[in-house]
């Protein structure tokens, strides 16, 4: 090839005149060349760490940052009660999450956004505002504010939906909506609101049960969290690179049905509200229904209790006010708090009384049992036993009556603490403290409910003489309403102490029975003879002697008051003495379906009394009397019991007046009134499927459009049960007695369900009920 | 002899006339070809990785993903072209240039102080629609005057006036001028740029040593002059050691870096792939680029892409070790070294070997303005190669 310019370089050729690269020069550029050669070598040795070496590691957390790992919340089970009611229900609702940071990045206009945030949630924008320009203390903007927590879903929608449309537009381009996310979540709804209440207990803002068998079965109902790993641009955009998009399916959390029955806790509820209010019940009263042969929980309540839908609210508004009215505000706040904690507990699980009188049963049950006394047992008592330095007085009335020396039966029935003070000291401690143990006070009773707490007992090395003494009759052995009923349920069913339970099923979420409480004996503790020995004993108490306020027609109810004292470091009667009323009762007594114990923390009544037999007698006895029919438990009254037997009316309008007589006296002896002139039945009153006392009257109209008689209800309390028949009587009213019903100069009436003066049709039944104003424990 | 061709040397023969009193010369020896290809392989390389690395961070921040590469590709078209006129041009022109372009080097230096600041520092001039730094064109102006300097005086390097004085008084004014942007990895790399040449150029061990002192003299001082740059040294060198300490802060780009690198493993998530690009490294196409081409093409990737700097810096000294004169050497030693030192330092930034400075990988980093600027230098080097003993063994 032709070099035309070859030989005309410039001037001088360098090359010759010395001006080439000299040897000296290549040397040192190949060292430099060789130190940078080197310098890259440990450029690589790095490379090779990061990517090799560590890129495991680099590779996740780079993945942890690139994934969106959104947790899909399980549903929340369901709670039905025995009868598959619904009494507890979850709800999808949303959270709206907001990242200011990837706000400020996508250059977000966040007063557009805050403006139809206000607007959706109907919410103020300017507070909104703010947190859409939250920074952090370093001055960066906040990656996470809460805007509003549990919205439903057509607010959720409306936010997505607007989020779309907008980001959409050409000309909101380079300024997207980012950084708002709806977080998944549920809400949870309570729709009998303080509906055994205590026992279901609540969900708090993460979805986890904060008490009762919302906490206890937490796991169960919550489920398994389900994962989607999604990748995602720093912004949070989803990529499309679905290679690296993993999900694991949520299980939804199984569902429970109760033992719980809403018609008898209704019924519960309902009779110990009124006890609390009637009595003025200071620390909270609480009541249980048990299955006697299985030990399910049919009702279970503490009253006042709390409405579930809002659990943070003190419903007692006199408490409220006292803790408004404290200036401190940490003082205020944790007053609040504790108002709070208290409202929610469970008195039944978690609480510990002395159960006085009621652990006789215990007592009475061990001594027989370990045959360290027999039915025949006899103790004198005149009133009061000195034990050591103490004198112990007996709240029994058969030193009125003249009886000084006490059978088992008349020692149970008179509830004598001398007695049992003497049966306690003849059985000794080690035998009293084997008893103590096997009817399960020295453990819990293992029902599954939250917070649950133990019995104390007195240990057998400190069971001393006064201790062993104070203990026979129940005033030593600090028990939880559950752990006494379980024990004296053991008493009575033939000797089994059961396990109580309150969740008899869970479902999965399609329904599937998964799991089934199955009844279970923790063991026998006394004999079967025993057992019935002590059942019917009670069951003459409470038709004869001192359990009568529980007693109800046509049932064989058995049953135990106790009183105790609170406070046990003051003796004998004193104005500061505060008490704990109880009653337990079972039925039929002959084979025993269910127990009730129903216990008074502190009454306060203005007559003073603090008698369980008279606070908490009552009450038992109307639980029984509503849910005894209702359990299928037949209705029989024995001879002595006749004259207070129900009979339900006949149908007898359209018949000849003769005829009818005939089948209204046939039917149970009811007196017939005949009004008009007529010869067949046009109407009559009662109505026919009432039920009435045999030989009450019922009125027969025979004319046609004839008027019903009027009269005016008078006031019948605190007349003995013959004066208020002989006042109804006369005026052809007619009478359905309840509570205790013998006709004693000191069972007088308390209640009557029509108000005075009221205007009633003549033949008309007015309930009445009756109390034993003389009983004491 | 035809008369077309009598004529054409006619032309040719008049035009030289014209042009020789400036030095303008063309030259039509072959090139190196092993060193072209070099360089063909990394523009080509490089402006795949660049639109790889920019797409989602121009689709997201500027409403288009080849955003770009459409102002890259284009430039470094021109700097190809760029790069062949400058090889067929006698390099000796830039003799005379070499003090005009040090002159203008001067005047813009202290023009960028009068700019508007860009992420606090002030580098940039922009005219039109054109930006760039005078720090790009101050070192081409140190790599044309010391090779001057150097080539004419190759008799005195091996005494202080000669050898040391005019490069030191050079490099410290620039460096005074530089540290008031203040751009530190533009001083450091025209340091280096300097330092190599002149101990090549035959500068003697000794004053290197004394350099070191005066180096630390000089630290010294301008920490004096301006104590802002210990808190702005302290900074950098703080999250360089511990990026983890402020992880959405200053050390969150070296973080993500680090993710981007070991994300990559041996053989990389694959062209396009990288994942740390949407977004979480930020500005992937600037001075990280080569985090995610690590990410993309793996640890075999990012070997491949120091090979070829290795062999480009490998070729060019042995263009400098046959070239013609001292002159054509010490300019290709000067270029080499800028490219060489550049890309090892970067890759020590982005693997947190030094503080992050804030310098691009050449021939990969976004910036069309620098990339012609050094397609253009690559031409001159092969313009020596033309008149190297290279292809004549």
């Amino acid at each position: 090839m032709a070099k035309p310019f070859d030989r005309e370089t410039s001037s001088t050729n360098e090359a010759q005149t010395g001006n080439a690269v000299s040897r000296s020069m290549r040397i040192r550029l190949w060292t430099v060349a060789g130190a940078l050669i080197a310098f890259f070598c440990l450029l690589i040795f790095m490379l090779y760490r990061y990517q090799i070496v560590e890129g495991k590691t680099n590779r996740a957390k780079a993945e942890a940052q690139q994934t969106a790992d959104e947790v899909i919340n399980p549903s929340r089970g369901n709670i039905y009660d025995k009868n598959m009611k619904l009494l507890a229900q979850s709800a999808t609702v949303w959270t709206v999450v907001v990242s200011p940071f990837d706000m400020n990045t996508a250059k977000t206009d966040v007063n557009v956004v805050a403006a139809k945030l206000a607007e959706i949630l109907e919410m103020d924008q300017q507070a909104i505002l703010e947190k859409l320009t939250a920074q952090r203390e370093n001055g960066e903007y906040s990656v996470y504010q809460i805007i509003k927590r549990k919205i439903e879903k057509p607010q959720a929608d409306a936010i997505t939906q607007w989020i779309k449309e907008y980001n959409a537009l050409e000309e909101n381009r380079s300024r997207k909506v980012k950084g708002i996310t709806l977080v998944q979540d549920t809400k949870r709804y309570y729709p009998y609101n303080n509906f055994a209440s205590t026992v279901i207990g609540y969900v708090n803002a993460d979805g986890d049960g904060v008490n009762g068998i919302e906490r206890y079965y937490n796991e169960v109902l919550k489920g398994t969290p389900g994962r989607v790993v999604v990748p995602q641009n720093a912004w949070g955009d989803d990529l499309a690179q679905t290679e690296y998009e993993v999900q694991y399916d949520a299980v939804s959390g199984g569902s429970l049905v109760l033992t719980i029955d809403q018609t008898i806790q209704s019924i519960l509820e309902k009779q110990v509200e009124t006890m609390v209010e009637l009595n003025n019940v200071q620390n909270r009263a609480v009541g249980i229904v048990m299955d006697a042969k299985t030990g399910a929980i049919l009702g279970m309540t503490t009253k006042p209790d709390y409405d579930l839908n809002d659990p943070n609210t003190i419903v007692n508004e006199q408490l409220l006010a006292q803790i408004n009215a404290i200036a401190d505000e940490q003082e205020r706040q944790d007053a609040y708090d504790t108002a709070l904690w208290a409202q929610r507990r469970n008195k039944a699980v978690s609480d510990i009384y002395y159960p006085g009188s009621v652990f006789k049963t215990i007592t009475a049950s061990a001594a027989l049992d370990s045959g360290k006394a027999t039915t025949s047992t006899t103790f004198g008592c005149t009133g009061s036993i000195v034990v050591a330095d103490r004198t112990i007085g007996c709240a029994g009335q058969h030193v009125q009556k003249g009886i000084t020396s006490l059978d088992f039966y008349n020692g149970l029935n008179y509830s004598c603490n001398p007695y049992f003070v003497q049966l306690g000291q003849q059985m000794g401690a080690d035998v009293f403290c084997n008893y103590l143990n096997a009817f399960g006070f020295n453990e819990k009773t293992g029902i599954d409910m939250d917070d649950e707490a133990q019995s104390q007992t007195i240990p057998l090395d400190k069971m001393g003489i006064t201790e062993l003494s104070s203990a026979a009759f129940g005033q030593s052995t600090a028990v939880t309403p559950i752990a006494m009923i379980t024990a004296a349920t053991a008493a009575i069913n033939g000797g089994e102490l059961l396990v109580p339970y309150v969740v008899d099923q869970v479902l999965d979420a399609d329904g599937n029975v998964i799991q089934q409480t199955e009844k279970q004996v923790k063991r026998q503790v006394v004999s079967a003879d025993v057992s019935k020995t002590i059942a019917l004993m009670l069951e003459e108490s409470v038709a004869t002697g001192h359990g009568n306020n529980a007693y109800v027609a046509g049932y064989r109810v058995g049953g135990k008051s106790g009183t105790s004292q609170k406070d046990q470091s003051i003796q004998g009667d004193d104005a500061n003495q505060t008490y704990v009323a109880s009653f337990f009762g079972f039925a039929p007594a002959d084979d025993p379906q269910v127990a009730v114990l129903i216990v008074a923390d502190t009454p306060k009544r203005e007559d003073g009394n603090t008698f369980g037999g008279r606070i908490c007698g009552p009450y038992v006895g109307k639980v029984m009397r509503e849910i005894l029919p209702y359990l299928g438990v037949v209705c029989e009254y024995d001879e002595g019991e006749a004259e207070f037997a129900e009979v339900s009316l006949p149908d007898v309008t359209g018949q000849l007046v003769d005829e009818a007589m005939i089948q209204m006296n046939k039917a149970g002896d009811f007196d017939c009134e005949v009004i008009g002139s007529g010869t067949t039945v046009t109407a009559q009153y009662p109505m026919a499927g009432q039920k009435l006392v045999r030989g009450s009257s019922v009125i027969l109209y025979t004319d046609a459009g004839a008027q019903q008689q009027v009269v005016t209800v008078p006031n019948l309390l605190n007349l003995t049960y013959s004066q208020v028949q002989e006042t109804l009587a006369g005026l052809q009213l007619n009478l359905s007695a309840i509570g205790s019903v013998k006709d004693e100069a000191n069972v007088l009436s308390v209640t009557q369900d029509i108000a005075e003066r009221t205007s009633l049709p003549i033949g008309s039944v007015v309930q009445v009920e009756f109390e034993d104003k003389s009983l004491r424990d | 002899m035809p008369e077309q061709a009598k004529r054409l040397k006619e032309t040719a023969l008049r035009n030289k006339k014209l042009m020789e009193p400036i030095g303008l010369r063309f030259v039509h020896e072959p090139l190196d070809r092993p060193f072209a290809i070099i360089v063909l392989i990394l523009v080509v390389m490089g402006l795949i990785m660049m639109f790889s690395a920019s797409f989602v961070d121009g689709y997201y921040y500027e409403g288009d993903g080849y955003i770009y590469i459409k102002k890259q590709a284009p430039l470094a078209l021109i700097g190809l072209i760029a790069m062949y006129v400058a090889s067929r041009l006698d390099y000796h022109i830039w003799k005379r240039f070499a003090w005009p372009l040090m002159g203008v080097t001067y005047v813009l230096l202290v023009l960028v102080l009068f700019m508007g600041r860009t992420k606090g520092t002030k580098r940039w001039i922009y005219i039109g629609g054109f930006n760039f730094q005078p720090s790009e064109i101050a070192k081409f102006a140190v790599i044309v005057l010391f090779a001057h300097i150097i080539s004419a005086n190759y008799k005195k390097m091996k005494t202080l006036t000669y050898g040391v004085f005019p490069f030191v008084l050079i490099l410290a004014s620039l460096a005074g001028l530089l540290l008031l942007e203040p751009h530190l990895s533009g001083t450091l790399l025209i340091f280096s740029i300097g330092f190599v040449m002149m101990l090549v150029g035959g500068t003697r061990l000794i004053w290197f040593g004394a350099a070191i002192g005066l180096l630390v003299a000089g630290i010294a001082s301008a920490i004096i002059i301006k104590p802002d740059l210990v808190w702005y040294a302290q900074d950098r060198l703080r999250y360089w050691l511990d990026p983890w300490q402020d992880p959405l802060g200053l050390g969150h780009q070296v973080i993500q870096s680090i993710y981007a690198i070991g994300s990559g493993g041996l053989f990389g998530l694959g062209i396009g792939n990288s994942r740390q690009k949407h977004l979480y490294l930020p500005e992937p196409q600037n001075d990280f680029i080569f985090a995610i081409v690590c990410e993309e093409l793996g640890f075999i990737g990012a070997l491949m892409v120091i090979f070829l700097f290795i062999a480009l810096m490998w070729r060019g000294a042995v263009i400098a070790c046959k070239a013609k004169d001292r002159f054509g050497s010490m300019l290709v030693v000067g270029i080499i070294t800028q490219v060489t030192v550049q890309a090892a330092l970067n890759i020590a930034v982005v693997t947190k070997t030094i503080p992050n400075t804030g310098i691009s990988l050449p021939f990969f980093s976004y910036g069309g303005t620098s990339l012609m600027m050094l397609l253009g230098e690559m031409g001159v080097v092969l313009s020596v190669s033309r008149q190297s003993s290279i292809n004549t063994g």
